[in-house]
């Protein structure tokens, strides 16, 4: 057999108060059927997002999603060699775009979103202007390497040319409701602080729908592909950046109306050498509680946990953030202790593998 | 021949038919290349692996023992700055299918086995954010066909969805299923064809071809009325007379 597998996998317990995080085209939270019941449901690709910017706060290496990557190149040409023309950046843009098989429109745009790096876009300046003829295939592999954290984890589509494409090396649920929702309507009016004695009657009025939920959130990274997108140093950095970021971000919908923005409660993190596990079968019989859900969420979870213990490799690492007394892991004491205990134990993986190579 | 039973479920899922930008459908049970694409994953075939394509060879059924509850997600991609589009995705939700897969070739159906509790790519539903629920349940049998095996096989539903069953049909101590499986399988039903027959995954050129399917129903019993007596029901004046 080939190298062995390293997958990560991130569980996370997270209550929110009453919110209105991620909407569908009616404007009411978006909800899911597990075990028969209604969930309250927040979609990955919303929390992906919310990953990407909060990347972006913390000036993690993120790249840009755009249309508008030839005038980031052009700008980029500008500030390398601010000697340059307009016209001459622009030809030169044109023609990488061209060598990478990436259509422009007549307003240089490309056809669809383009997600590129910023050190994608040092390099390929870079080559511009030491190049006059162009390689396509030198173009090609600076377009492919130096991918920014959030290309590498959420993959890249070029509709052009798909030799551009990066696969995702993470995965990201759907996060569910671990307990069955009923969906509440605030029924609101506004009043016209000007309205003369005579008139009655509010000037507005509507409704927002919303919910409340202990979430069941799940992520994993394929940390071999993740080397495979980067190299090992940066892939290991790169796990600890997703997983801070993954447990701090929130999508800002309806924030704030709602000042919604809770931390979680608990955290699981496993790293496994066979197969990612998505412990959401916890919740399939939905917890029933008149005594607040996180604690009995927690002990679900890790009942859960055992019981998949059965099937599947033992752990190189396990480890629990938020239960002080937890019996199924090594027990945190914070975030950075968790940060630095996962990184520990995944250089250390990474380490066996190249030994073993 | 050998055959592997894989138990999908999630609360998610979704098995495209006509992929188009805008709107993105899903059938009402797991497709052959769906589940091909699965197997491709765990094996570690990147998408223009040419060895993707002998796995259409693999015998295939399945069985739909809970039947998903459609929804359509609402989706906006913003193109740059203030320009949003609209998109909508069909998943199925709250489902269990029983998916049979098996081939002469012994050797490779233990490959797949330990392939699929050992993935090198993630395993997914149809859709990269279905994750599946717990561990993959994977049973293999050995000199049956996946036809052979879901017809015998216990029902699978969840626990809540067989008592809900046994509540609304409190006389019924079977149920009957949905089966769709490969022509060749059931010889003497009606065949449908159906694009589910994979040419490429390679994202520059997406390709399916067309495959024979044919539809069976099976009966089973329900398990949380064994042993019980089916009470009467038919009445019939003239056997007093």
């Amino acid at each position: 057999m080939t190298a062995k597998n390293l997958y990560l996998d991130i569980n996370v317990l997270q209550t929110v108060p009453s919110s209105n995080l991620n909407r569908d085209d009616t404007g009411a939270p978006k909800t899911a059927l597990y075990g028969g019941v209604t969930r309250a449901r927040v979609s990955s690709q919303s929390w992906k997002r919310a990953v990407r910017s909060t990347f972006r706060e913390d000036n993690v290496n993120v790249g840009t999603r755009t249309k508008e990557a030839a005038q980031l190149l052009v700008n980029e040409l500008k500030q390398q060699d601010t000697t340059l023309e307009d016209d001459v950046a622009w030809a030169k843009t044109d023609a990488a775009f061209k060598a990478a098989g990436v259509k422009l429109n007549k307003e240089h745009e490309t056809g669809a979103l383009l997600l590129i790096s910023r050190g994608q876009l040092e390099k390929l300046a870079q080559y511009l202007l030491a190049n006059d003829d162009l390689d396509k295939k030198e173009i090609k592999k600076v377009l492919k390497g130096d991918q920014s954290l959030d290309l590498a984890l959420f993959g890249r589509m070029v509709a052009d040319n798909p030799e551009l494409n990066v696969d995702a090396a993470a995965q990201v649920a759907h996060a569910i409701s671990t307990h069955e929702v009923v969906p509440e309507y605030d029924y609101f009016t506004a009043l016209d602080d000007l309205q003369g004695e005579d008139e009655t009657g509010a000037a507005m009025l509507g409704s927002i729908e919303y919910n409340s939920s202990t979430l069941y959130r799940y992520a994993n990274v394929n940390v071999n592909e993740l080397v495979h997108n980067l190299n090992a140093e940066d892939a290991v950095h790169g796990v600890a950046d997703f997983i801070k970021d993954f447990l701090l971000s929130m999508p800002t919908g309806k924030q704030n109306t709602f000042a919604n923005k809770t931390l979680p409660s608990y955290v699981l993190i496993t790293l496994r050498p066979d197969t990612p596990v998505n412990l959401v079968s916890a919740f399939e019989k939905p917890v029933d509680s008149r005594d607040g859900y996180v604690a009995a969420s927690i002990d679900r979870l890790e009942a859960e946990y055992q019981t998949t213990q059965q099937f599947v490799d033992t752990p190189r690492l396990n480890v629990v953030l938020g239960k002080a007394d937890s019996q199924i892991g090594e027990v945190a004491t914070n975030l950075a202790d968790l940060l630095s205990k996962v990184t520990g134990s995944l250089t250390e993986a990474i380490q066996d593998e190249d030994t073993n190579a | 021949m050998k055959t592997l039973t894989l138990r999908l479920t999630a609360p998610l899922q979704s098995y495209g038919n006509q992929a188009t930008f805008e709107r993105r459908t899903s059938g009402d049970f797991p497709s052959k290349s769906a589940v091909i694409g699965m197997i491709a994953a765990a094996l570690g075939y990147r998408r223009d692996d040419d060895r993707i394509l002998a796995l259409n060879d693999l015998v295939f059924a399945v069985r739909v023992d809970q039947g998903g509850k459609p929804l359509t997600e609402f989706q906006t991609v913003e193109w740059k700055q203030g320009t949003r589009k609209l998109t909508h995705r069909d998943y199925l939700q709250d489902a269990v299918f029983m998916v049979a897969v098996g081939s002469e070739d012994e050797a490779m159906m233990t490959r797949i086995y330990e392939a699929l509790q050992h993935p090198k790519f993630q395993l997914f539903l149809g859709r990269r954010a279905s994750v599946p629920a717990g561990v993959l349940q994977i049973r293999e049998f050995a000199d049956q066909t996946p036809l052979a095996v879901l017809k015998e096989l216990a029902w699978q539903a969840s626990d809540w969805y067989q008592k809900r069953y046994t509540k609304w049909h409190p006389q019924a101590t079977t149920v009957t299923l949905d089966m769709y499986a490969d022509a060749a399988l059931l010889p003497n039903k009606h065949q449908v064809m159906v694009r589910d027959r994979v040419e490429s995954f390679d994202q520059r050129d997406r390709r399916y071809g067309f495959r024979p399917l044919a539809t069976e129903r099976v009966t089973l019993p329900n398990p949380l009325l064994k042993g019980v007596d089916q009470v009467a029901t038919e009445h019939d004046p003239f056997s007093v007379l």
